[in-house]
């Protein structure tokens, strides 16, 4: 080689060696900075939910004039102290539900929530001494003309002795709730004379001192001077965020919006067109699953205070401070693995990144979508990476084959993790082994039988209730006839929405007895298939159509969550059918289901009990949580675990099944029983304490086992084979898989 | 001059470890490594934590789901390769006797090979499902349609795929291995008035011993891909004449049972290794000579 070359050679080795430490440096520096979360709450009485966060010239004021004495709270140190008062200015019978805003010389402008025009008086100014001025505001009266009411919407200060109203006209009649598009911003002054009427649509209001941003449904933003002109718009380039529900809506004196919600806080520079995450909501109170975004305020760039809703009566508040140098970049991460997504155990996640702010906790969600994969896939994923010690640290195993997993060494022993006496035993004893315990359920749903007292009392096996089911009409509710009352003597027994209904619920209440450690229980297998068979036959089920499914929303519980009230039930509760069974998986569907539609309180007419299937006392387990024995982060792993089981999560009522733990169940139970009694109902709850206590066999058969059953099933049912062989064909099916487990 | 001679021959011998390490390499690594471990995982719990001595082999030889697919992989095995190696041979013979015409049938028979496995699966489904076209032809001609998937008649569709599938290739091996018989000794044996069928078993069959190895040791492997049809078609636990080694494999992994999956591993290399050897030989035994 010539010299020359070799230079070359060399100097290229030497760039190379230049660059590749060069890059390596620049992965090494740690971004940092991030909003630091401080609850402050003002102590004392929880605030309720309809109290208004004020921006202040002296600093933050929440008015709460919903509580039984209306108070107003002051903090001029950013909610580190705060100072109570009463608000003496409000008067319940005149003013109703407001909406207050601080203008910018501290005093006060509130305006009735809804105007009609039977009110004399709807607006009021209250200056910082406490006196009280009415306000005409004759141009929103005016909006009332024709037996319309206005909605107020959002009230803006802005520029310094001046605000904007925005109210929307609807009317609402038969029930019927009809809003009118194109509605009105009147900016007025100070003392109420309207400057500017502008027509707008818009669905966001903000200011600073000097512009009114409204950004409308399309997410065009139009800027309005305190005198009422157009100064700009922005338009189409915010369209994607009015996809998320907004909960504040902020402007800073630099122009810079910022929309918050409970998916984080985006920030909007003047001028620009993108949107800057500068919060991941998933990591801070408001983003939990169970909280509600009720307001916010800007104090400046570095501080934002949010009001949040974290059950159905309260508000707390927390103030977000920029610590710049709070570190970005986690230094360790804890990995959560689940099949299928869980709204409880989201609300773990986020507590736990709240608790543990320099640890990425990812939550993987192994079935997110159609994209996914076949369950086989996704198990063949999760044994790869735990075969080659890169699996998850947490695994929550429902619909797998969770048993294998603690037999096989692959989970880590939970008795240190979990306090036993926190379970019920019921729910505790089946996964104490001799080793320890490896798995367990962090909540449970139950199959439940609902009907007249004498009914359910006369149904003691599946059996009966076929038979039951097979005296009575076939099905005679469709959707033609949803809103008519049925004659008692047309009402069927039960109501299904498909196949797959029926056969969950009776699956969820037989299968320990149908496959037990010995093998298939021939005899019972063919019971449960000719009962299957029978309601299938009588109600049309083993078709592909199916029937309508009418299930309802609705929002209940301690946080305001929305729960589906399942067909069957809803059919039951408005005497469309005779009984009702199907599964529950909240303590407000219980409720619902035990009390009587009109007072309210428990019927005693009515009555429910644990579906009668082939084995005693049979409940799902819902999140089966383990450690994974080769986990990464251990420690980490177990206060996960823990917080998982905590009363600070068991006590959040959430879709997909009740808490285990006592003082979950007695957490639910308490804020239920709030509300009732406020309601004007007697405090006496469904008693939980007693079905739990007859719970004995968790149903632990896998999704595997279920399909192959499943489908024998609907086949026998369409009668595409005999009896005879759809024993056979299930028995030969799953004496494979036991036999592999032998 | 010995001394140089000896040291051309070190120099050459350096020169081809040099060649061969990348390969060998890459043997270490996706095989060699992998087999180690897998043997060491027979002999531990499924973490590969915690030793268990002999307890996987003596559980795995208990096992009757094992001993099932076993056997019925065996079956498989003693049913399927000498078929194929027979219906192979008649073809690539078929195909030299109709010489130059025979080039399109080899193409024809090659086809299958290169058919992907979803479009084999929507074949077999179209054919011997229930309501298939072979059921349909049955009930046409008045007879009772047959469960092919779901009875031992699963076994004999498996074998037809396997053969309708690897017929082709094993016809090209078959047709490489007569070209590479010496035309004289025919001519030869001609003279000496011998017939066509002692041509063929005195002279044929004899030489094409190493070719018999090679086909043998290719249809032996080749005879595990069929598990990709049938765990298509049947899913996980097809028909119990149909549930081999591999779908006991599959399932114990998704049952994170490694011990044992690694155990039974072992044993069936150890199997195969005692069919192959010999084969080795023959293969060895002609080229020696």
């Amino acid at each position: 080689m010539t010299w020359k070359r070799r230079l070359a050679a060399l100097t290229l080795a030497v760039t190379m060696l230049f660059t590749a430490c060069g890059a390596q440096q620049e992965t090494q520096t740690q971004a940092q900075g991030r909003f630091v979360e401080t609850q402050i709450t003002p102590p004392d009485e929880p605030l309720s939910a309809y109290a208004e966060l004020l921006k202040t010239p002296d600093g933050i004021a929440i008015i709460d004039w919903l509580q039984p004495t209306p108070v107003r709270w002051d903090s001029s140190d950013l909610g580190e102290t705060w100072r109570k008062s009463e608000l003496s200015w409000y008067d319940a019978q005149s003013m109703d539900t407001l909406k207050i805003a601080a203008l910018w010389d501290g005093s006060l402008l509130a305006v009735k929530s809804t105007i009609t025009a039977s009110d004399d008086a709807f607006a009021w100014r209250i200056q910082t001494d406490g006196t009280v001025t009415p306000l005409a505001l004759e141009a929103l009266k005016a909006e009332t003309a024709d037996g319309k009411s206005v909605s107020t919407s959002s009230i803006q200060p802005i520029g310094t002795d001046r605000f904007a109203v925005f109210g929307s006209r609807f009317t609402m009649q038969n029930g019927v709730y009809s809003s009118d598009r194109n509605t009105g911003l009147f900016l007025y002054d100070a003392k109420g004379t309207l400057i500017r009427e502008i027509t707008c649509q818009s669905a966001m209001m903000t200011s600073n001192k000097t512009h009114l941003f409204c950004m409308d449904d399309n997410g065009v933003c139009t800027v309005y001077d305190e005198d009422g002109n157009i100064v700009s718009s922005l338009g189409g380039t915010y369209e994607n965020l009015l996809e998320t529900e907004i909960g504040a809506f902020l402007a800073d004196e630099n122009d810079t919006l910022y929309l918050c919600s409970g998916q984080g806080v985006k920030r909007l520079n003047p001028g620009g067109s993108l949107q800057e995450l500068v919060m991941n909501g998933e990591k801070y109170s408001y983003g939990m699953p169970t909280s509600y975004f009720a307001g916010g305020i800007l104090m400046d760039e570095n501080c934002l205070v949010f009001a949040v809703q974290e059950n159905s009566e309260h508000l707390s508040v927390y103030r977000y401070d920029w610590d710049a140098q709070a570190p970005t970049v986690s230094v360790k991460t804890l990995r959560v693995w689940s099949l299928d997504d869980s709204d409880l155990l989201r609300v773990a996640v986020n507590r736990m990144r709240i608790a543990y702010p320099d640890v990425d906790v990812q939550l993987e969600i192994a079935r997110a979508d159609q994209t996914s994969g076949t369950l086989e896939d996704i198990v063949r994923t999760l044994n790869t990476q735990i075969a080659a010690g890169s699996g998850p640290d947490v695994l929550i195993l429902d619909k797998l084959s969770a048993q294998n997993f603690a037999e096989n060494g692959l989970l880590a022993d939970l008795t240190e993790v979990v306090d036993a006496d926190a379970l019920y035993p019921a729910f505790l004893q089946p996964f104490q082994t001799e080793k320890g315990i490896f798995l367990l359920p962090a909540q449970f749903r139950v199959e439940l039988l609902a009907g007249s007292a004498e009914e359910v009392s006369a149904v003691d096996s599946l059996q009966s209730l076929s038979d039951l089911v097979a005296q009575g009409p076939g099905m005679t509710l469709s959707d033609s006839n949803a809103e008519e009352t049925i004659p008692p003597e047309q009402r069927p027994v039960l109501y299904y929405t498909d196949f797959d209904n029926l056969f969950n619920v009776y699956w969820n209440a037989c299968a320990p007895a149908l496959i037990t450690e010995d093998g298939v229980e021939q005899g019972a297998l063919k019971d449960f298939l000719e009962q299957i068979r029978t309601i299938a036959n009588h109600y049309g089920l083993e078709s592909a159509d199916g029937w309508e499914k009418s299930e309802y929303a609705i929002g209940f519980g301690n946080n305001q969550m929305m729960f589906v009230l399942p067909s069957s039930v809803s059919n039951y509760k408005v005497d469309r059918t005779r009984m009702a069974a199907d599964e529950f998986e909240n303590l407000s569907l219980l409720e619902l289901l035990a009390r009587d539609s009109s007072t309210g309180d428990l019927s005693s007419d009515r009555a429910s009990k644990l579906l009668p299937g082939f084995c005693e006392g049979a409940w799902t387990p819902q999140l089966l949580t383990g450690i994974s024995a080769g986990a990464q982060e251990p420690e980490l792993a177990q206060a996960f675990v823990a917080l998982l089981f905590s009363e600070q999560v068991q006590g959040q009522e959430v879709p997909g099944g009740m808490p285990t733990t006592k003082a979950g169940i007695a957490a639910q139970q308490s804020a239920a029983r709030a509300q009732y009694e406020q309601n004007g109902l007697s405090g006496e709850m469904y008693p939980i304490d007693d079905l739990i206590g007859q719970l004995k066999t968790p149903v632990m058969t896998g999704e595997n086992e279920r399909m192959l059953v499943r489908d024998a099933a609907l086949e026998y049912a369409q009668g595409k084979q005999s009896l005879e062989q759809t024993v056979q064909r299930v028995t030969l099916g799953l004496q494979r898989m036991l036999e592999e487990r032998s | 001059m010995r001394w140089k001679k000896e040291k051309g021959k070190k120099g050459e011998a350096d020169a081809a470890a040099l060649f061969l390490a990348p390969s060998l390499a890459g043997l270490t690594v996706f095989l060699f490594v992998p087999f180690a471990q897998t043997v060491y995982r027979s002999f531990t719990d499924a973490l590969g934590q915690h030793s268990v001595g002999w307890s996987n082999y003596r559980s795995v030889l208990k096992n009757s789901a094992f001993l099932l697919a076993a056997s019925n992989t065996a079956k498989f095995l003693a049913v399927c390769v000498p078929c194929l190696l027979a219906v192979s041979l008649f073809l690539a013979l078929c195909v030299r006797a109709l010489r130059p015409g025979g080039k399109y049938l080899k193409t024809t028979f090659l086809l299958p090979m290169a058919l992907p496995v979803a479009s084999i699966v929507v074949l077999w489904k179209a054919l011997f499902s229930q309501n298939g076209i072979l059921n349909g032809l049955l009930a046409a001609a008045g007879a009772e349609p047959v469960d092919f998937m779901g009875t031992d008649a699963a076994f004999w569709v498996l074998i037809l795929t396997y053969l309708w599938k690897n017929s082709g290739y094993d016809m090209i091996l078959w047709l490489a291995g007569l070209d590479g018989i010496p035309d004289s000794l025919y001519e030869a044996a001609q003279v000496d008035g011998a017939g066509k069928g002692q041509m063929f078993v005195r002279i044929t069959l004899p030489q094409l011993l190493p070719t018999l190895g090679l086909v043998a040791v290719l249809s032996l492997l080749n005879m595990f891909k069929v598990f990709r049809e049938a765990y298509l078609v049947a899913g996980s636990y097809p028909h119990e004449s149909i549930y081999l080694l591999q779908h006991l494999f599959n399932n114990w992994f998704l049952a994170m049972d490694l011990g044992r999956l690694s155990a039974a591993a072992i044993l069936v290399a150890l199997a195969l290794l005692v069919i192959v050897l010999p084969l080795q030989s023959v293969l060895r035994g002609e080229d020696g000579a």
